[in-house]
């Protein structure tokens, strides 16, 4: 349904303001401070005592939304904001008068622009969410895909955001101290995090690898934080001095002496590199990393790993580097030997010969280069303050834009872009990196951890549904086998990302995305959701500001014993939906999940706030038009169940929610 | 927190055996006709048959035993105490795959295996032939024997006796198992007659038990068989023939040759240990002299079993507009559209309550539903029950219903000619004929039973329809696989559209390549138009007409449904041209069609109509015909229903529409079966009920006065297509127009189509929406936000096909049936026509095969 909302809303558009983009230009500002950024939805949740914007003091604020709803067709609709504060609502410059209960618009054929202010209460939390409603769907909140911005009006937040996020990834304030040392705790999660431990690397990557890597990293994965340290050669040859690191490096630890992964099993581990995703995050190690585009180049990764390492690594990837980007997908042995034995046999990238390196040198190099502030936090020496840098105009140095102005200084490859966000970042008193923002650190944790490699979001496909070719040359070059009975499906969607942040309880979805073992709820997909342990929190709890929404959820009363007889009976094929049909319960399979495999519903009231399960029954396919799950109520909210709750579609599914309740404990 | 587990476990426990429960209460009547498996639980039936494919289940007492005939090979199939049935299946418990069984604790005194029950010379060759077709098909023969060789007529009740009623080569056999308990033994025993004719024939007893043998009569005249693990022995007895015409080799069997009409034979088996061998020879022996029942006599009806009239109150339509109107009120803004749309609702759904609390535990899961001769409604349900209304008024105040008949084998179609009952069940369609006008069906007439048959759960007959000339159709879906995709063992009859001469004498196929066509329609002027249902090589749900008698059939076979389906080798690349594809999300599994018939139901007489299953939802059908393409769309009525309905029938006492249907597999519906009546008001109608397109952009025409604002702007319109991946999966995701590879999944999605400007009539009821560039499309979602002259809302949304776009210059034509219209002639297909002429392309080699071998004895390679 939203898919192709979205692609009835471009065409819409597209002739009538080619300058919009998706999304809505907000607004924020706190004692005459003001801060503008581009957000997916108009909702936000602030808890007491916190800052709207990481660029603004906590304190009472106003918000204002400003951009385009977009309308398939001119529509008679109703709009009503959830909020604690107050709010003021235009549509194409007529004022709506009430909001709590919803006020009615006709909305136009393609783009009609809104205003919504809000100003926060003076105390507690504060939260707002757009609803509508129309003919044929009740209340819910107005989606993603139907939002556009200018944005021109978020230019300069959005690149502040860029520079601020940059001086994060790129660690600045490992070598460069701020005037006032951060404390800990309060700062962006970013800047806590540590690159790769350098423990044992001999264990596990092999020296003339980690030369090239020192030599030059951007070739082997463009855009990485780290820095090339020592200049280019004239011949392109290794520095001597990245030889002698590498020397060092290796001499910490040695090889394992287990057997490296099979190659016969490079086939099948090609196809695990296929159907679990890793593709569409990462081109085949056959491509050279000068062609990956925007996937992560392997090329590299035969040169790099140990065969038996790289198998621990794919099974544990945050070993030794905690804050990694890559998940733990809880590969079997058997799994991660074939993935390992798929990569090291296709990896197109050999390390040319390095000059012989000296380990006493490398290990002080290691010191004066500050290869540890970043590798093991070591402080930060005799470098100059971040300050001090900004206040001589941050053009020289690491930021520099030409190897002239860097000197000595390691060399980042900052595009434009990035040097005029970082010198943009520099003007601001960089308070900001003292404090964070949930539904801000999500934003950038979805990008960082490249959540929409798999999964679909607010209207736009996932980048692994566009690999067909090379997903189906993969499965093709393994051995052919019949399927098992009841194997689960290797093309079956994943749940898309737009309504995540309303969907998913936050302590739910924190153990789910940080990898706490629990029942797949997908049970019937090959792909698993692999974990993201360090991130887990901060997504979750980003996720649910965007949306407007705590971490926590009202509590609910007990259900009365009458409520739960007819939950009962209204999960049950006598007298009620029949949803036992798709959906196990508990221990009890379903009865017939004919093409419709559908989650357990024992688990439903963990995993789902309140106010999205009532939404979700009322019309599944509003969320997902794909959905097989099927629609019981109609446009006045009546079920045909007329003889419970007097057909109360709203009290019904109450019901079962309350039963389900006592289910899952 | 281990106390509250338990205590909640218990009754998801007792939730889970819900329907096994609801499937155990029924009281089924003195008969079932079912599937049966193997009575030691193997799943035998993959490959090479069970019990029986159709096996009719004789109840004997109240639940104490069974026994199962086959009405394809005529034989007893098997006999068993210790219980009657074993529930299982996709009718009883839902459970994907098993069918009904023995219960586990039977004791099993008989088998035979699937072979004629008789044959002329005693050796019980297989006289049917294998159908050849593929690997994919099943390695053994289905359907019926060669009706020259043995034939199924139907079976009489009579009390709880069940008689069936066979022919045996020329003569005409009567025969009816029965329970007896003679010094605490229980015997079962067969009782036959001779009804007209002399016999010249062998009958089958007993197949050879597994690893066990079968001794010749002793001398007490007493046979035996012996189970392979040795657990017990069945004495077997004749009377009425002498005990030395009992052989045992292979099997035991019966020399019956020379029976002439009037004569009478009672075999008894007498099942105990090893030890009470003697004992059973004598319970057996006795049995089996006792008086023969005149089996004749009880074919001429018996007291009633059912005499309860279930009585139940109608709910009016305009009940449920209050109180929708009550709720809408209550908002604290109140929806003033919705609101008018409500009170201006032209049409309105009554409910017909169906005898949900009856004494029988009936599953009232409707299946088929007619009109009989004083204003009365007749219903089949999934279970097997056929119920008949007192005489409907518009009231609906009171309703009593009665229970007619039992024991059909899944009730999914039903069609009163000449106020006689046919009911189509999955074995055969029964004519239903009340012999002593006690309001019950005393005989089961086997009206036609050449379909074929296997055990595969999803293989459902569906629908009965007759046209004007009296011939019979119904549909038949494919094997489909337990989980959805793919298909078990193919059978020549799987996915096929079938049609019967008004005496029933023959079966053609009509069409072949539907998966699971839940309905059909037969309309006014002969128009054959089927429905199916999403899955394996069926990208979503369409509807379909068969190419009429005389039009031009492009293919030179009979084969005039586009293979959709399962067949083999798979069909070309050329897609199929439904006139209309429905998307997923309108309709996810088709109910039945028909087509409006009466002036008294608004402005829609000699259009059609469709029903969703899986979305309770109702349709009208636009069809425009461009030069001999069909190509349509679909408008659903903005109107509610309690179950999947699927059986839409105009009543042609009030002309309103009445519909039936069921909730059994995957739909919104929350009734178990519902009866509904959607009745015109006589309010203004303002829908679109026709489509143009051509190359200048798409015209529809409403049946009244649309308000002239909202017509007239084009920001109320949009559109968006999608074509289908055609493939073995489990239907398709949309694909973009254009898409290069469709198997990509970027490929999936809709892509808009810009509508330029509007034009709306002077009568304001027609628009013309200018669209440049209109290609064929599968499906072309036509949104639009229009409200009628008096302010009503009009439903928001045309879906349609197009195959063809014409020049502006060249509309296609409208298409609308009405009976007054001469129905084209039909002898093309009264007289063996298309249908049996294409047949014989594989019919020759087979009837060749069947006639060859039919009692020669000489065909032992084909035993």
């Amino acid at each position: 349904m939203l898919r192709r909302l979205t692609l009835i809303l471009l065409l819409l558009v597209a002739p009538l303001s080619a300058a919009l983009e998706q999304g809505v230009a907000l607004r924020l500002e706190v004692a005459g401070k003001h801060d503008v950024r581009r957000d997916r939805l108009v909702a936000l949740h602030v808890p007491a005592g916190q800052p709207a914007s990481p660029f603004l003091p906590a304190g009472a604020f106003t918000a204002r939304w400003e951009g385009a709803l977009v309308s398939e067709v001119r529509q008679e609709v109703r709009f009503r904001v959830f909020m604690t504060g107050k709010a003021t609502l235009q549509i194409n410059g007529k004022a709506l008068n009430d909001l709590a209960e919803g006020s009615d618009v006709v909305l136009n054929q393609g783009v009609n622009n809104f205003v919504l202010t809000f100003t926060s209460p003076t105390s507690g939390d504060a939260t707002l969410r757009l609803e509508w409603a129309g003919r044929g769907f009740a209340w819910e909140p107005f989606p993603p895909e139907a939002l556009r911005h200018d944005p021109a009006l978020v230019a300069t937040g959005e690149t502040l955001r860029h520079g601020r996020t940059l001086v994060a990834q790129m660690a600045c304030m490992r070598c460069h101290q701020p005037a006032t040392p951060l404390a800990a705790g309060a700062v962006m999660p970013e800047l806590t995090t540590l690159a790769p431990l350098l423990v044992n690397v001999g264990e596990r990557h092999r020296a003339d690898f980690i030369a090239h890597w020192i030599q030059n990293p951007h070739a082997h994965r463009p855009g990485t934080a780290m820095p090339k340290v020592f200049p280019a050669t004239k011949d392109g040859t290794v520095d001597p001095r990245a030889a002698d690191l590498a020397a060092f490096l290796t001499s910490q630890g040695k090889p394992a002496e287990t057997a490296a992964p099979n190659p016969k099993l490079a086939a099948e581990g090609g196809v695990i590199f296929a159907n679990q995703g890793c593709i569409a995050c990462h081109t085949q190690p056959k491509v050279p990393a000068s062609e990956a585009k925007d996937r992560i180049p392997l090329a590299h990764v035969a040169a790099k790993w140990h065969g038996p390492a790289l198998v621990a690594y794919l099974r544990d990837p945050a070993q030794h580097h905690p804050s990694t980007r890559m998940p733990n997908y809880a590969l079997s042995v058997e799994e991660a030997e074939r993935l390992a034995a798929y990569l090291l046999a296709e990896a197109s990238w050999r390390a040319p010969a390095i000059p012989p390196g000296d380990a006493a040198r490398g290990a002080a190099l290691l010191v004066s280069e500050g290869c540890i502030n970043c590798h093991a936090g070591a402080p930060v020496g005799n470098h100059p303050s971040l300050a001090a840098t900004i206040a001589k105009g941050w053009t020289r140095g690491c930021v520099a834009d030409d190897t002239a102005g860097r000197g000595k200084a390691p060399n980042y490859e900052f595009t434009a872009d990035q040097l005029k966000a970082l010198r943009a970042f520099a003007q601001t008193d960089l308070s900001s990196l003292r404090q964070d923002v949930p539904a801000e650190r999500a934003r950038r944790a979805v990008a960082e951890l490249n959540c929409v490699a798999c999964h679909a979001a607010d209207g736009v496909s996932s980048k692994w549904t566009g690999l067909k070719s090379e997903v189906s040359a993969l499965r093709a070059a393994a051995p052919p086998r019949a399927p098992l009975p009841g194997e689960p499906l290797v093309d079956g969607p994943l749940p898309a990302l737009t309504w995540l942040g309303e969907k998913l309880k936050v302590e739910w979805s924190t153990a789910f995305i940080a990898g706490v073992p629990q029942p797949k709820p997908r049970y019937w997909l090959a792909a698993r959701m692999p974990a993201f342990a360090h991130h887990a929190s901060d997504l979750a709890l980003g996720l649910s500001h965007q949306h407007g929404f705590p971490a926590t959820e009202p509590a609910e009363p007990a259900p009365n014993s009458e409520r739960l007889v007819i939950g009962k009976q209204l999960l049950e094929s006598a007298g009620g939906f029949n949803c036992v049909q798709c959906h196990p319960v508990g221990g009890r399979a379903a009865t017939a999940p004919f093409e419709a495999p559908s989650t357990n519903l024992a688990t439903a009231t963990a995993r789902l706030r309140r106010l999205y399960y009532d939404r979700w029954m009322l019309a599944p396919t509003r969320i997902d038009g794909a959905s097989k799950m099927p629609i019981y109520a109609d446009e006045d909210g009546l079920t045909q169940l007329t003889e419970i709750e007097d057909g109360d579609a709203a009290s019904q599914f109450g019901a079962i929610w309350e039963y389900l309740r006592k289910v899952g404990e | 927190m281990h106390r509250i587990v338990v205590c909640l476990l218990i009754p998801l426990v007792a939730a889970a055996q819900d329907d096994a429960a609801r499937a155990e209460r029924m009281d089924y009547g003195p008969f079932l006709s079912t599937t049966v498996e193997n009575p030691r639980e193997e799943n035998s039936t993959k490959g090479k048959g069970g019990v029986a494919d159709k096996g009719i289940v004789v109840r004997h007492g109240k639940r104490e035993g069974a026994t199962v005939f086959d009405s394809d090979t005529l034989r007893m199939a098997a006999a068993w105490t210790g219980g009657w049935l074993r529930l299982k299946g996709v009718a009883f418990d839902g459970a994907h795959g098993p069918n009904p069984g023995a219960p586990a604790n039977a004791q099993v005194f008989y088998e035979t295996h699937p072979a004629p029950g008789w044959c002329p010379s005693g050796t019980f060759v297989e006289s049917r032939v294998m159908p050849v077709l593929g690997p994919e098909y099943a390695q053994r023969p289905l359907g019926p024997l060669p009706k020259s060789h043995a034939r199924y007529l139907g079976l009489f009740l009579h009390g709880e006796r069940v008689i069936f009623h066979y022919s045996v080569g020329s003569a005409e056999v009567l025969e009816s198992p029965d329970l007896f308990t003679i010094e605490t033994r229980s015997v079962l025993v067969r009782e036959l007659e001779v009804r007209s004719g002399t016999v010249e024939a062998w009958m089958n007893l007993a197949d050879l038990p597994t690893g066990g043998k079968v001794e010749a009569p002793d001398a007490q005249g007493v046979a035996y068989i012996l189970p392979g693990d040795g657990s017990a022995v069945i004495a077997v007895a004749v009377s009425g023939l002498p005990a030395a015409r009992l052989q045992a080799t292979q099997r035991l069997a019966l020399d019956v040759r020379g029976l002439a009409t009037g004569s009478r034979l009672r075999l008894a088996y007498a099942r105990g240990a090893v030890a009470d061998r003697a004992a059973l020879a004598k319970a057996a022996r006795a049995a089996a002299d006792k008086p023969a029942t005149d089996l004749r006599a009880l074919t001429q009806g018996g007291p009633p079993r059912w005499p309860a009239q279930v009585e139940v109150k109608g709910i009016l339509g305009e009940v449920e507009q209050e109180k929708a109107l009550a709720r809408l009120r209550k908002a604290s803004k109140p929806d003033a559209s919705r609101m008018l749309e409500v009170t201006a609702a032209p049409y309105v759904v009554d409910t017909l309550p169906v005898p949900d609390d009856n004494p029988y535990g009936s599953w009232m899961r409707l299946g088929g539903l007619d009109f009989m001769s004083g204003n009365r409604a007749v219903f089949s349900t999934w279970n097997g029950d056929v119920w008949i209304s007192s005489p409907l008024d518009a009231s609906l105040a009171k309703i009593s219903w009665r229970r007619f008949a039992t024991g059909i084998h899944h009730g999914l179609g039903l069609k009163v000619v000449n106020d006689v009952i046919y009911v189509l069940g999955r074995d055969q369609i029964t004519r239903l004929r009340d012999l002593n006008q006690d309001g019950e069906a005393d005989a089961y007439e086997c009206f036609n039973n050449d379909v074929m048959i296997t055990s595969n759960f999803h293989e459902f007959a569906f629908e009965l329809q007759v046209d004007a000339q009296g011939n019979f159709y119904f549909l038949k879906g494919g094997p489909v696989s337990p989980g959805g995709r793919g298909w078990d063992e193919l059978s020549p009859h799987h996915g096929c559209i079938f049609r019967l001469p008004p005496d029933g004498s023959r079966l053609d196929i009509i069409a072949t390549g539907v998966r699971a066509p839940n309905g059909m329609s037969v309309g006014p002027n002969g128009e054959i138009v089927s429905g199916d249902n999403e899955g394996t090589w069926v990208p979503t749900s369409y509807l379909n007409l068969l190419p009429q008698p005389g039009y031009a059939i492009t293919e030179p076979s009979f084969v005039v449904v586009p293979d959709l389906s399962h067949r083999q080798p798979k069909p070309d690349k050329v897609l199929p041209r439904p006139f209309c594809w429905i998307p997923h999300d309108v309709d996810n599994s088709n109910g039945g069609q028909t087509w409006v018939t009466d002036n008294r139901w608004g402005p829609f007489n000699g259009r059609l109509l469709a029903t969703s299953y899986g979305k309770s939802s109702l349709f009208l059908v636009l069809q425009e015909r461009v030069g001999e393409v069909l190509q349509g769309g679909v408008i659903k009525f903005p109107l509610r229903f309690s179950t999947g309905i699927m059986r839409p029938r105009f009543s042609p006492y009030d002309g309103q529409l009445y519909i039936a249907g069921l909730k059994g597999w995957q739909s919104n519906a929350v009734r178990d079966g519902g009866l509904q009546r959607v009745r015109y008001t006589g309010k203004s109608v303002t829908l679109p009920y026709k489509l143009s397109v051509t190359d200048a952009g798409i015209t529809l025409a409403f049946t009244g006065p649309l308000d002239a604002a909202s017509a007239s702007d084009v920001q109320n319109y949009s559109i968006e297509q999608n074509n289908y991946l055609w493939s073995a999966a489990y239907g398709s995701p949309e694909i973009k127009v254009g898409a290069q590879d469709a198997t990509d999944k970027a490929a999936h999605g809709t892509t808009p189509v810009a509508i330029t400007s509007v034009k709306l009539s002077a009568d304001r009821k027609q628009v013309f929406l200018a669209v440049s560039g209109l290609k064929p499309v599968m499906t072309s979602r036509l949104k639009i936000n229009l409200k009628a002259e008096d302010g009503s809302r009009v439903p928001d949304e045309v879906i349609h096909t197009i195959h063809a776009v014409p020049p502006a210059a060249q509309p296609g034509e409208d298409v609308v049936s009405l009976a007054a219209k001469k129905a084209p002639k039909q002898a093309g297909w009264q007289g063996g026509g298309v249908a049996v002429l294409g047949l014989l392309a594989i019919g020759y080699y087979l009837f060749r095969r069947r006639f060859g071998c039919c009692g020669c004895g000489k065909c032992a390679h084909r035993s």
